[in-house]
């Protein structure tokens, strides 16, 4: 899941980055600030919207992986998996509880990150 | 000596700067004055030590800071836009400084609240960067880079972005400051007005050169060569040669008149003659006296500039006058007039 999520993370993240006016860092370092300190002031907290967004898509992504971790990591089944077995095991009637909880849980989380994203705004 | 350049050398992109040799006093307010893409603002990055050069060194305070990281320079930046940081407040932006310097809480609200008093700027406070004015950017992060009383403040175009009114407001409380705190200034522009008004001294960059260095009136009224002239705006750039020269004294021939001025130049020397149009001054009748040099001529364009009218005379001769003594004279195309300068308003080089 990490594998197939992280491309997202560091592509939204390296766009952050770039973002962050290198001006602002000449005049940060020009007030005082070493490199770290420029980091951890200035580009990191401009980037962060980036960073965040890329962590709401890698997590997105990874939450609904099915085929890889189907044939290399069946145990401990994830959602996606648990869903597949009570299919073929018992048919739709059986499987539909557990997708539609699935769904939900997803929506609430993805609900939660986007309001508090907004809220610090 | 606060700063010194000795062979600065930098290529940067499209730019690229070369045999930068420079001194600044302490205390002094220079102007690095040059048209756009000259490589004034690299020059300042260089001071900064944004950026390390590719050859050559730097001093500062009688130290070589040529290899020395930018926050251990401790030199006061303001950039063109002014880079405020867009995701804290203007009272943070002036303090972060002092907080990365650790300073105690109390000594820390003290100097901000200072500063913003100071560049009365105190109601801002609270405000983002982006919903400030350009005016209020401007004092923000000069207030930023001040707090931190540096011994060297380095403003990129500082005045480029704002209206005119908030510009002459803006320079004043600038002279202020460096009056009363005693910073050394090194001031970028490519506005010939604004360097006249700041400069106690000009150094005229072009093409990645620093092309002559002197004080406000060497600048604009000796300038070093034709290039320089046009860029300073000296407008008249006669060409003649010298008829006579008695104690010192050269007469000009510049075809349609003679003009006499003070220069040590030989007598049949092809010269440049460099006036001012706002030494030139329009009557109705010849002005004789014998320090002044008379044109006649006929007005052959009249441009209305506001406050201002920029005068030609036969198409050779700029004069500027104010608007109130063009409508007393009644002064249209086609009317016949006299200019007439100072000798001492003349600039002549050997061509």
């Amino acid at each position: 899941m990490l594998f197939v999520g992280l491309p997202y993370l560091v592509n939204t993240a390296r766009e952050g980055f770039r973002t962050v006016d290198e001006r602002l860092e000449n005049v940060s370092r020009s007030l005082g600030a070493s490199q770290w300190q420029t980091f951890q002031k200035v580009s990191f907290p401009l980037a962060f919207p980036s960073i965040y967004n890329g962590c709401i898509l890698a997590w997105a992504r990874g939450i609904s992986e099915f085929s890889a971790v189907l044939i290399v990591a069946y145990f401990p089944k994830s959602a996606p998996i648990l869903i597949y077995e009570r299919f073929t095991s018992f048919g739709l009637q059986s499987s539909r509880p557990v997708a539609i909880l699935f769904v939900l849980v997803c929506l609430a989380i993805f609900i939660l990150l986007r309001s508090f994203k907004w809220r610090k705004k | 000596m606060m700063i010194g350049i000795k062979d600065l050398e930098r290529s940067w992109k499209e730019f690229n700067i070369k045999d930068i040799n420079l001194t600044i006093g302490r205390g002094e307010y220079f102007v690095i004055l040059g048209p756009t893409g000259s490589g004034k603002t690299l020059l300042l990055e260089l001071i900064a030590g944004f950026y390390l050069p590719d050859a050559g060194e730097i001093w500062i305070d009688g130290v070589n800071v040529t290899n020395v990281t930018p926050e251990e320079r401790g030199v006061g930046f303001v950039y063109q836009d002014y880079a405020l940081f867009p995701h804290i407040t203007v009272r943070e932006n002036i303090e972060f400084g002092l907080r990365i310097k650790k300073l105690p809480k109390d000594e820390i609200e003290r100097e901000s609240s200072r500063m913003m008093d100071l560049l009365g700027i105190t109601h801002l406070r609270n405000r983002y960067p982006d919903t400030l004015s350009g005016g209020e950017r401007q004092k923000t992060a000069t207030a930023r880079a001040l707090v931190l009383k540096p011994d060297l403040l380095l403003l990129d175009e500082p005045m480029s972005a704002l209206d005119a009114r908030t510009k002459s407001g803006m320079q004043d409380e600038l002279k202020k400051i460096h009056k009363e705190s005693g910073v050394t200034i090194v001031h970028v522009t490519h506005d010939q007005t604004e360097a006249m008004i700041m400069a106690d001294r000009i150094g005229v960059m072009m093409n990645g050169r620093i092309a002559q260095v002197g004080t406000v009136r060497e600048i604009f009224n000796m300038p070093k060569n034709r290039i320089i002239a046009d860029f300073v705006g000296t407008e008249n750039i006669l060409e003649g040669f010298i008829t006579e020269k008695t104690d010192g004294l050269i007469k000009i021939n510049i075809g349609s008149a003679e003009i006499s001025t003070l220069s040590d130049l030989e007598t049949g020397c092809e010269v440049n003659v460099f006036i001012r149009p706002e030494d030139v001054i329009i009557s109705r009748e010849p002005q004789r006296t014998s320090a002044r040099n008379n044109i006649e001529g006929v007005i052959t364009k009249i441009v209305n500039l506001g406050a201002i009218v920029r005068i030609e005379i036969n198409g050779e001769l700029v004069a500027f006058t104010t608007k109130q003594s063009a409508e007393e004279l009644e002064l249209e195309t086609g009317k016949h007039v006299h200019a007439s300068f100072k000798s001492t308003a003349v600039h002549v080089l050997k061509k």
